[in-house]
């Protein structure tokens, strides 16, 4: 049976990318590059770890080494778990074996002939089936898979020299500031809409945040023009998929509620009845999203 | 070596699109306009190209609609446009190959590409772009510091901000954010119709149009929510309502 090898930036997101190539039927082989620990990826419940050995600490600048080795070993798919790095890596790979990508896949079937996988386009607003015939390359979004859950058997190491790309140098790594939440990760999230329109008046989305045990986050405007936050939920953003998302003053516009769909249970406080999101979320509460969001902490912390 | 290359894409408005009742997809009604956050990386390109002195150089695929989009294109400050005609729209894996022959024939020293198109957001044409040319790759960049043999660009990650230095020529993707896409102004936009488009197609290039990927069905997303409306005659109610409501889904 053709091989499947998968490659995520750290740990975890490999397992991401590994559980859902096991819901697809199959068992996959890890690729690590130089900067990353070989040994960390042993017990993730992948077949091996084949390790592409080099000075350069991106992975992205190994892409040619890892393109070479999926054609030596006549690889039937390369499935990407898709951060910033990943994405890049795997679209890199895509361009030189001229293969095709799907980006951001979901519900993966991989079968002898070749595999097929759903994903959103124009905005989200669309969904399609896409197929490839023989070899393609795959990326998945973070969070979209819970990590593989392994039994901690340790797969073989096995290194292979690499040559990586010496015109990529990494110059400086620096931690984003406000120490914002992996909001991937959270099981409640409270997010705070355009609604919002002092930074003060944030007071409330966290005061609820702290009774109900959640991560704030915000929809793009709350980032990008207020900067009030590091990051933000949407399409460009965090995809996240939370037990419990509450949107204060949000309204729902596809470009965010793309980001949440993964969330369990959708709550919505907003003035306007009408708002997209009022009739795209599972409980809609319409009303002003101050007195809504005290009332709640109150109820709450009863 | 001081030109830059910029990608865009003319897409059908993802706003327009019409779901029937049948979940089907029309978009009969539907305009075109540049990727949004193409917008962005033209401007980039454009402020780019001042550091260097270089030309500036927009480059888009697509069937005949397409030629259209060069007028908005070439009034947001870029010197010339360049059209690679195919049969239909150009997904990620076209494009690259599009913009990597055009690149090849010019003295560039960076292409400028956005991260996604509004339309299919793969999210792969700068990195593909780059595979073809041999050339390096920066993606999910904020800003872009030409230094003659190199760029250092800053990238987003998740949690961090990379910086890098890439040996030139290179390709780029860049986020929204890094400068606005301003509107540009009536005498910009009267310039933009002396401005050159060159014409190629895709067989003048020697590029192919195959993508390996076939559509098998499309569809309207549903939103498979219960949209349960919380009454109440005041805020505190409809508070303890949807607090029952959320500890009977187990959520809380």
């Amino acid at each position: 049976m053709a091989e499947v090898f998968v490659f995520g930036s750290s740990p975890e997101l490999a397992a991401e990318a590994l559980a859902c190539v096991r819901e697809a039927g199959h068992r996959a082989a890890v690729v690590t590059t130089g900067g990353q620990d070989a040994q960390d990826y042993r017990s993730l419940g992948c077949a091996e770890v084949v390790h592409v050995q080099g000075g350069n600490p991106l992975p992205e600048a190994y892409a040619a080494d890892v393109a070479a080795l999926l054609e030596e070993r006549a690889a039937c798919a390369f499935v990407v778990c898709g951060d910033a790095t990943g994405r890049d890596m795997a679209a890199r790979v895509a361009g030189i074996l001229d293969a095709p990508m799907m980006s951001e896949a979901s519900k993966l079937h991989i079968d002898g002939g070749g595999m097929s996988a759903s994903r959103l386009a124009y905005g989200g607003a669309v969904v399609r089936r896409e197929r490839i015939e023989g070899f393609g390359v795959v990326s998945v979004a973070p969070g979209a898979w819970a990590p593989l859950a392994s039994d901690g058997a340790e797969a073989p190491i096995v290194a292979v020299d690499g040559n990586p790309d010496a015109r990529m140098q990494l110059v400086e790594v620096q931690p984003l500031e406000k120490g914002g939440a992996d909001l991937t990760k959270a099981e409640r999230i409270v997010c705070a809409g355009m609604a919002f329109s002092t930074e003060d008046e944030l007071g409330a989305a966290f005061r609820l945040a702290g009774v109900l045990g959640a991560e704030v986050g915000c929809t793009r405007g709350l980032a990008e023009d207020h900067h009030w936050f590091p990051s933000y939920i949407g399409l460009s953003g965090a995809q996240v998929a939370p037990k419990l998302y509450v949107g204060l003053g949000v309204s729902g516009q596809v470009q965010h509620t793309v980001g949440i769909r993964g969330a369990q249970v959708v709550v919505a406080v907003n003035k306007d009845a009408s708002a997209p999101i009022m009739s795209a979320c599972d409980y809609a509460v319409a009303g002003d999203l101050f007195e809504v969001s005290d009332a709640l902490a109150a109820a709450l912390g009863s | 070596m001081a030109d830059v290359l910029v990608g865009f894409k003319w897409v059908l408005d993802e706003a327009d699109v019409r779901i029937g009742d049948d979940l089907s997809v029309d978009f009969g009604m539907a305009s075109r306009k540049i990727n949004d956050y193409d917008k962005n990386a033209i401007e980039a390109g454009r402020r780019i190209a001042e550091q260097t002195g270089g030309s500036v150089f927009g480059v888009s695929c697509g069937a005949d609609e397409t030629r259209k989009g060069f007028v908005d294109a070439l009034s947001r400050g870029l010197d010339a446009g360049i059209w690679v005609k195919t049969s239909g729209s150009a997904n990620a894996a076209v494009a690259a190959r599009a913009i990597a022959a055009v690149a090849r024939d010019r003295d560039v020293a960076l292409v400028v590409c956005s991260e996604g198109s509004s339309d299919d957001y793969a999210r792969q044409t700068a990195s593909r772009t780059g595979a073809l040319l041999d050339w390096p790759v920066a993606t999910s960049v904020l800003s872009v510091e030409m230094e003659g043999e190199t760029a250092l660009v800053r990238r987003r990650m998740d949690g961090c901000e990379q910086t890098v230095r890439l040996r030139l020529p290179a390709v780029v993707s860049v986020l929204p954010e890094i400068n606005p896409a301003p509107i540009p102004g009536l005498k910009s936009v009267l310039a933009a119709k002396k401005k050159p488009v060159e014409e190629l197609t895709a067989a003048d290039l020697g590029i192919g149009e195959s993508v390996g990927i076939v559509i098998e069905s499309e569809s309207g997303y549903v939103s498979e929510r219960k949209n349960v409306l919380v009454e109440g005659d005041s805020a505190t109610e409809k508070a303890s309502k949807l607090v029952e409501a959320l500890k009977r889904e187990g959520v809380l």
